[in-house]
């Protein structure tokens, strides 16, 4: 293919990819646990208030909407991390959680439900904020445990990354032994769910995680290099080291944040990439954007499914996405037996 | 009756040397001389909730209990000094700290309780079969105890057959006397409520989703029973969700006490109306779903903090 048809082709894929994820987004927001008629939801979108109930005004506009938008972002972001640690590792199964990130996130907010619930008080954005600390302070430790050879060697880095979740999750387990009135809160928190995603929180994740996806995506020819080998990229001119400290760097900013609001969604950062890759060449810019945009549809469909299969309850986003996502990777991995892409 | 013989005599040491000796000595004669006065049977006899028989020559002078609605009630009943060993949760009424801990609900240690050897094991909902298959390996004697999830229940299934085992039948009733008084008078509270307020009970919310108790819950029964209409009555089980909560903006929320203050300043939640016109209340779920001495109290609270709307 000729460099223009590339272009011409990732565009096309690019504004398909935006044209399903505007229908998404509008599919969700017509759907939830409270049934708002279609004429109202369209002109309260319209921004005619006229006749429509308080209570559906507060659910468009400050429950489901933020929702969404939330779940655009984070899902968006998984993806986008998955690319990255998958390009930067050469490892099909490489995920951002692998870092320790989410279970960083898990023992931040497991501290602090334990901890505020004795003391009482605090909002509910402490236990996110505690989530995010200790997101990136447990991948802090996983690339100092990893030592000098973590970026040459990436299976050093995961294995360190392996070690320390499974030290995050034994201190998870003994906390909650310790406070087993807590027990609820934890898990519920661990499953992940985007009910709590209010407007602050949309403006926490497009802070945090709008710019770490468009400058990796703007590295994307560096995790290209990157990707070859760091010993031919260094004989390409690159300094492979800075450069996959600073993917990296990146890629766990913006998934800490993420999961920070949502809790551990599963299956997105290592399930969106391979389909993204299907659908486009593995240059990984494009690959990025494209990731960006399927793990986004696929996360407001999740959400939807959460809110939706059991009214008026829900069950949390993360058990959807990792009862979809792992026979869909199996369908996947089985269909490309032989081909070898899943190691491209 | 000798156990109160044991109490009163603690002012000098060799008396209770001498007591403790003759009590040991002599409950057998006692046990033979209660018998012979009661001519219905020779033993304590009774067929637990898994259908084992449980037969006791004498009431038991040492119980673990391995739940906390058996410990409630064990005090309750005035027998709390019979306790060598409890479960973790075991946490009312505040001497019942004073109790050897031996392990969870859900995981007794097997081994601690063996090695305090009680004359009877008793536990309820939640043990583990495997628990007792290990107790009955190790020939500890064993009863389980609950009934269905209600005031009878409670009653018959919990109070009634420890108050037997103990050989202290009028104290059971004497108890459910007490209780039931209690719940006629909260239940003539509600029956009197000018209309049933909507009311939402809070397991869980925010960041881990929102958590109810359905309508098809002890729970559930219990805010139907205490005058309310649970706004969750429609859910089987505990999963609701912040926009049908909105939606139906109930006139009363029910918090557990490590929800309070974080519920009525959270976003969304402090805009329901219930928190603008300060109208959450705190509930100690433990009262109410434990079968113990409590539920009729549990039922009263959960009574009061509906009709406070009035």
């Amino acid at each position: 293919m000729t460099r223009r048809a590339e272009t011409l082709r990732n565009s096309g894929t690019v504004i398909g990819g935006l044209v399903i994820l505007s229908f998404t987004i509008l599919l969700a927001i017509s759907f939830g646990s409270v049934h708002i008629p279609m004429s109202s939801i369209l002109s309260i979108l319209a921004g005619n208030k006229h006749g429509i109930s308080e209570s559906w005004l507060l659910i468009l506009w400050k429950i489901r909407l933020p929702r969404i938008l939330a779940a655009v972002m984070v899902g968006g972001v998984l993806a986008t991390g998955g690319v990255s640690c998958q390009g930067l590792f050469r490892n099909p199964l490489s995920e951002p959680y692998l870092l320790g990130i989410s279970s960083g996130a898990s023992l931040g907010a497991t501290i602090a439900i334990v901890s505020l619930s004795t003391s009482g008080g605090a909002g509910l954005g402490a236990v996110g904020l505690s989530a995010l600390i200790g997101a990136l302070v447990v991948t802090t430790v996983v690339f100092f445990a990893a030592g000098r050879t973590a970026f040459r060697l990436p299976s050093t880095l995961l294995l360190s990354g392996i070690a320390i979740a499974f030290l995050c999750q034994a201190v998870i387990w003994l906390l909650m032994t310790l406070n087993r009135d807590q027990v609820e809160r934890i898990s519920f928190w661990t499953l992940g769910s985007l009910a709590s995603a209010g407007w602050s929180r949309v403006v926490w994740l497009a802070v945090f995680t709008l710019p770490t996806t468009i400058l990796l995506s703007v590295m994307g020819h560096i995790i290209d290099v990157l990707s070859t080998g760091y010993d031919s990229a260094h004989g390409l001119g690159l300094r492979p080291q800075r450069a996959a400290a600073i993917v990296l760097g990146l890629t766990a900013l913006g998934t800490a944040a993420a999961v920070a609001v949502a809790g551990s969604v599963g299956f997105i950062g290592l399930m969106v990439p391979h389909v993204a890759r299907f659908m486009g060449g593995p240059s990984h810019r494009p690959l990025m954007i494209r990731s960006w945009i399927g793990g986004a549809i696929l996360l407001v469909l999740a959400d939807l499914a959460a809110r939706t299969v059991n009214p008026p309850g829900e069950i949390p986003v993360g058990i959807v996405t990792a009862l979809f996502g792992a026979p869909f990777l199996l369908i996947l991995a089985r269909g490309k037996k032989g081909e070898g892409r899943l190691d491209g | 009756m000798h156990r109160g013989v044991l109490m009163n005599s603690t002012r000098n040491s060799r008396l209770i040397v001498f007591l403790l000796l003759s009590a040991v000595l002599l409950s057998p004669l006692f046990a033979r001389g209660t018998t012979e006065s009661d001519d219905s049977s020779k033993n304590i006899l009774l067929t637990d909730h898994y259908g084992r028989k449980i037969a006791l020559d004498t009431p038991p002078a040492t119980v673990v209990s391995l739940s906390p609605g058996i410990t409630e009630t064990m005090f309750a009943l005035g027998y709390g000094d019979r306790l060598t060993g409890r479960t973790e949760y075991c946490d009312f009424p505040p001497e019942a700290a004073r109790i050897a801990s031996l392990g969870t609900l859900q995981e007794p240690n097997i081994e601690a309780i063996v090695a305090v050897h009680p004359d009877l094991v008793i536990a309820s909902t939640h043990f583990p079969e495997e628990a007792l298959a290990r107790l009955d390996a190790a020939g500890q004697k064993v009863a389980v105890l609950m009934g269905q999830e209600s005031f009878q229940g409670t009653y018959d299934g919990v109070i009634r057959p420890l108050a037997l085992l103990l050989g202290d039948i009028p104290a059971g009733e004497s108890l459910i006397a007490g209780m039931e008084t209690e719940r006629k008078n909260a239940a003539a509270k509600a029956a009197g409520f000018p209309r049933k307020p909507s009311v939402y009970y809070v397991v869980g919310f925010g960041e881990g989703g929102d958590w109810t108790a359905g309508g098809d819950t002890f729970i559930g029964e219990m805010i139907r029973q205490a005058g309310g209409r649970n706004i969750a009555d429609d859910v089987r089980g505990w999963s609701f969700s912040i926009e049908a909560l909105v939606d139906r903006d109930p006139d009363v929320i029910l918090i557990p006490a490590w929800a309070d203050g974080m519920f009525q300043t959270a976003p969304i939640y402090k805009d329901l109306r219930a928190v603008r016109e300060r109208r959450v209340r705190v509930i100690d779920e433990n009262i109410i779903v434990r079968q113990g001495p409590r539920l009729a109290e549990g039922y009263a609270d959960l009574v009061d903090a509906i009709g406070s709307i009035f």
